[in-house]
């Protein structure tokens, strides 16, 4: 038996002819990946899980707007980095950029593993918002510099030393945690 | 080859690739997100709904035209309808007290993200610049048409971003009604819009005299609100 995997743009055309269920596929196809983002970059999993619900509920209201529907996921990021940016705000006035390591989240494989991990997570909330924004969508997410640039809004070679910059400021914070 | 000095060197790179892999573990919203987006949708929907049901005054109404309700895609025909140049003045004036009509004599021109304060990015003053966004004619009980303009003698092009298209640069140009003068048409629902203007591809201008907000990069966007009292 063959499983067929509609594309997204064929999705789409359903949801903006008025098949609300039909996003739901494109919910579960990225909530994942973005949830990711939005954790790692605003470090709290409340504002995370807020910042992806505000940006699929923004998305589906875009959605007829959405040119190139077979990109869906970069114009999705688009609206997620957007969206995490506001929130940060938010948290930063709070000042509670506190890293939130859930007991039932992740299933680390030790707990010296899991004690790595936090020490990430914390020297990652170390970094200025646009080093962070940068270092993870190149380093964790593995994606390329033209694609953050549309994502993100910002220039190729500006990007490049955001992420200089923040490579440098982990090593500094990580030597000898992280071998 | 050449180790170019603005990106990272390999070294980090390579660090950098082994915290990425790290931090490379499977996440999940908590059980019920996908419930949870989904009734989110439907409370803007209704939302929404209930905004437009409400008879709020609109430019057409102190004009004395009649809003008629049509499909949401008859705007773009609708769209086509001219007015003669006293209505625009007109509808651009009693709109004055929703939206705010602003002059830029000093803007900032920065990159698409402009540093947090201490940063790498500078602030130039450019030649004064007029900005506008003008809600021009509701053409359907939710969606009204807004006319953004941008007075910029040095642009060579000007686009329009805004959480309505998703901060895409290249989603609304605007066309140089005459020189110097740019202009954009843009259907949006009812309430409250961010947007900012785009100059050459790179440079973030919002209105001064609007309401603003800033993001933790210190970029500016402005506020029109369409539609509601």
């Amino acid at each position: 038996m063959e499983v067929v995997v509609p594309p997204d743009a064929e999705i789409i055309a359903s949801v903006v002819n008025g098949d609300i269920d039909a996003f739901t596929v494109l919910v579960q196809r990225y909530r994942d990946l973005c949830f990711r983002f939005a954790l790692r970059i605003l470090g709290n999993r409340d504002d995370a899980e807020e910042a992806l619900q505000d940006a699929f509920v923004r998305a589906y209201r875009a959605l007829p707007a959405c040119r190139d529907r077979a990109r869906f996921g970069a114009w999705l990021y688009q609206i997620l980095v957007n969206e995490c940016r506001t929130r940060a705000t938010r948290t930063a006035r709070r000042d509670r950029h506190l890293v939130d390591v859930t007991p039932d989240v992740a299933d680390p494989a030790s707990h010296e593993d899991s004690a790595v991990s936090e020490e990430i997570e914390y020297a990652l909330a170390q970094l200025v918002p646009e080093q962070r924004e940068v270092f993870l969508l190149r380093y964790v997410e593995e994606l390329g510099y033209d694609e953050i640039a549309e994502i993100t809004g910002v220039g190729v070679s500006a990007l490049k030393m955001r992420a200089k910059r923040g490579c440098e400021r982990l090593r500094e914070l990580l030597e000898g945690v992280v071998r | 080859m050449e180790h170019d000095s603005d990106e990272p060197s390999r070294e980090d790179a390579e660090f950098a690739r082994q915290l990425g892999s790290i931090l490379r573990t499977a996440e999940s919203p908590r059980p019920g997100f996908d419930e949870r987006v989904r009734a989110a949708i439907q409370d803007a929907q209704r939302s929404q709904r209930s905004q437009t049901s409400q008879a709020a005054p609109s430019a057409a109404t102190v004009l004395g035209l009649r809003p008629r309700v049509t499909p949401i895609a008859a705007w773009r025909r609708r769209r086509s309808v001219t007015l003669p140049p006293a209505a625009w003045g007109a509808l651009a004036a009693g709109f004055a007290a929703i939206v705010s009509l602003g002059t830029l004599s000093v803007a900032r021109r920065a990159n698409m993200m402009p540093q947090a304060p201490g940063g790498e990015y500078g602030v130039q003053t450019q030649p004064a610049r007029h900005a506008a966004a003008v809600a021009v004619a509701p053409s359907h009980d939710t969606v009204y048409v807004v006319r953004f303009v941008l007075t910029d003698a040095s642009a060579r092009t000007v686009s329009l971003v805004g959480d309505f298209n998703a901060w895409a640069k290249r989603a609304t140009p605007l066309v140089a009604v005459k020189p110097g003068v740019w202009s954009a048409q843009v259907a949006l629902p009812a309430g409250r819009h961010e947007y900012a203007f785009v100059v050459d591809g790179k440079h973030w201008v919002a209105d001064p005299a609007s309401e603003h907000l800033a993001d933790d990069f210190d970029t500016p966007s402005s506020i029109v609100t369409v539609g509601t009292d």
